[in-house]
């Protein structure tokens, strides 16, 4: 399986994908914080252009990354199929779970360095460039992306489970939008009616990330501020590792190329 | 004796209701080139994608180096190379990217394997082009260039000469015969160029619909296909009848139109028109020919027996 990571790093690192998706990201973050830099030299009283305001998009939309997590997946390995890579791989002998495990682990690895450079990018501009304090802003939302990496990597196992088992990307975003967000809004709806499941729904990153976070102008109330809830967050992305990874290996394990 | 690298036992795949390959049993020898011939449908790929592990058999067992079971094969396709359905490569990646992906994920030493197989495979002036901006006989040299990376034992080539031009395909040919030859190295390969089948193959399987119809040695096809007398005649039955009288050991099939294919090495033509004109039977046309490997792969599948 070593070689096969290694391989595969070879071939992120000697394609122009994770630069065109790392510069993308960036161009983004960049418009963001520099885009609030200049209303404040060009509108008078311009009231956004803070450090509190502008972190706030990614503390109290950490699905961000969960998403952004996904889409580098799907780019890194949507071609394997198509183009009979994986195919190849298993007759050289590897076999199908350490092709799956051994994507998810290169995939991450990925994500995490073009998160760093991204995040160095929006909290060093923000800094910079916009008013007011840095902190606890800045705390917050390293905490916040702290607590939420191993949820995150979990949902990216996702990513990496469907884009190998389907053959259409389509149909494994499709599946991962479902997981992501209809599961445990439809887990939610039925918490109403029968208690158990909303406990259940509670467990869920769509759901705790989006009645348990608020942050903006008007403030910060983070789940993660509380080690009870930053213990939350760890556990069910955990959970969600776990699952999805014995999915994933369920899954591909007999499927045929 | 050779040792025994690849074999299958009662190997059957069924989709559905559709038998893909049924009742598989087949042993590639060290150095030996098998030649898989059918139609579309007919189950090369089937077969080849089954021993590559890329699909799992409905029924029956593959050996690989002697070992079975699903582990020991993986263990096992380590010592394989192989190009089933189309190459597999990067198509952004450059051609030399794409075979240092490999050379790294088979976990072989030494970047010069890379610069050997560009030379191996005449694409040392195409090592910067990417992939996807190679001619299709360019894409199929790369193919074969991954499939020998890591110096493989057994390789599985599926159309390899597919879409090569006359110099590619010679070049190729004469590749694997040395792999063969000098290396040991053992080829199964489906083409539907049969007649560069014929100059590669030491054995050959039949498949028809997912059956094999015949597997055969070079030698044994060459004793076959060697030489026989086409006659047509105005009573195939008599003609027969007074044959096997006469002759009881005479190899021969009827063919359609009264045509009459007798068969076996140094038979004289004038003994068959005697042979009709004592019992009054009209011969049409009589010729000495010799059966191409199309024709006996077609006479194979109309289920043309001999007797």
């Amino acid at each position: 399986m070593m070689n096969y990571m290694r391989s595969e790093w070879y071939r992120i690192t000697h394609t122009k994908d994770i630069y065109v998706f790392t510069g993308i990201m960036a161009a983004g973050v960049l418009l963001l914080n520099v885009g609030q830099y200049v209303c404040s030299a060009v509108i008078p009283d311009f009231r956004y252009s803070s450090v509190k305001f502008a972190l706030s998009f990614l503390t109290g939309g950490m699905g961000a990354l969960f998403l952004t997590g996904m889409i580098l997946a799907m780019v890194l390995f949507s071609a394997d199929q198509k183009n009979g890579i994986a195919k190849n791989a298993v007759a050289y002998g590897i076999s199908r779970e350490k092709l799956f495990i051994g994507k998810c682990i290169v995939s991450f690895a990925a994500a995490l360095i073009s998160m760093m450079i991204l995040l160095v990018l929006y909290i060093g501009t923000a800094v910079l460039l916009l008013e007011g304090p840095a902190q606890p802003y800045v705390g917050l939302l390293l905490e916040g992306v702290l607590c939420n990496l191993p949820a995150a990597a979990a949902f990216m196992i996702l990513a990496v489970a469907l884009g190998q088992f389907f053959e259409k990307d389509s149909v494994a975003i499709v599946l991962w939008v479902a997981v992501y967000y209809f599961i445990p809004v439809a887990t939610f709806m039925l918490g109403l009616e029968i208690p158990a499941l909303e406990k259940v729904a509670k467990w869920m990153p769509c759901y705790y990330l989006n009645f348990e976070v608020v942050a903006g102008m008007s403030g910060y109330d983070c789940l993660w501020s509380e080690p009870a809830g930053a213990a939350r967050c760890i556990i069910a992305g955990v959970i969600g590792i776990i699952v999805f990874l014995t999915a994933g290996i369920l899954m591909n394990r007999r499927k045929e190329l | 004796m050779k040792e025994i690298i690849a074999a299958t036992r009662d190997l059957t795949k069924i989709y559905g209701s559709t038998e893909a390959l049924v009742h598989m049993n087949l042993n590639v020898k060290r150095g030996q080139i098998l030649g898989l011939i059918g139609d579309n449908g007919a189950g090369k790929t089937t077969l080849l994608k089954m021993l590559a592990g890329q699909i799992y058999p409905t029924r029956g067992e593959i050996t690989l180096f002697g070992a079975h079971g699903e582990k020991e094969l993986e263990k096992q396709r380590k010592r394989i190379g192989t190009m089933i359905e189309s190459p597999g490569f990067y198509p952004q990646m450059s051609v030399e990217g794409n075979l240092e992906y490999y050379r790294i994920q088979k976990g072989i030493p030494g970047k010069e394997k890379v610069a050997e197989i560009l030379k191996a495979t005449g694409l040392h002036e195409k090592r910067r082009v990417p992939a996807r901006k190679l001619s299709f006989g360019m894409k199929q040299r790369l193919g074969l260039g991954i499939a020998l990376m890591g110096e493989p034992e057994l390789l599985l080539l599926d159309e390899p000469i597919n879409g090569l031009d006359p110099s590619g395909i010679m070049e190729i040919r004469e590749m694997l015969q040395r792999l063969s030859g000098e290396k040991n190295i053992a080829v199964i390969l489906s083409s539907h160029i049969l007649t560069e089948l014929e100059q590669l193959a030491d054995k050959y399987c039949f498949l028809y619909k997912g059956k094999v119809l015949k597997q055969i040695s070079a030698e044994d096809l060459e004793d076959e296909c060697s030489s026989y007398i086409e006659i047509q005649v105005s009573d195939p039955g008599l003609f027969t009848v007074r044959m096997e009288k006469r002759y009881p050991e005479q190899k021969y099939q009827v063919l359609p139109d009264r045509r009459i294919r007798i068969l076996g090495e140094e038979i004289e033509p004038e003994r068959f028109s005697s042979l009709a004109a004592e019992n009054g039977i009209q011969v049409s046309s009589l010729a000495v020919k010799s059966i191409t490997l199309e024709e006996y792969y077609m006479d194979l599948k109309r289920g043309g027996g001999q007797s």
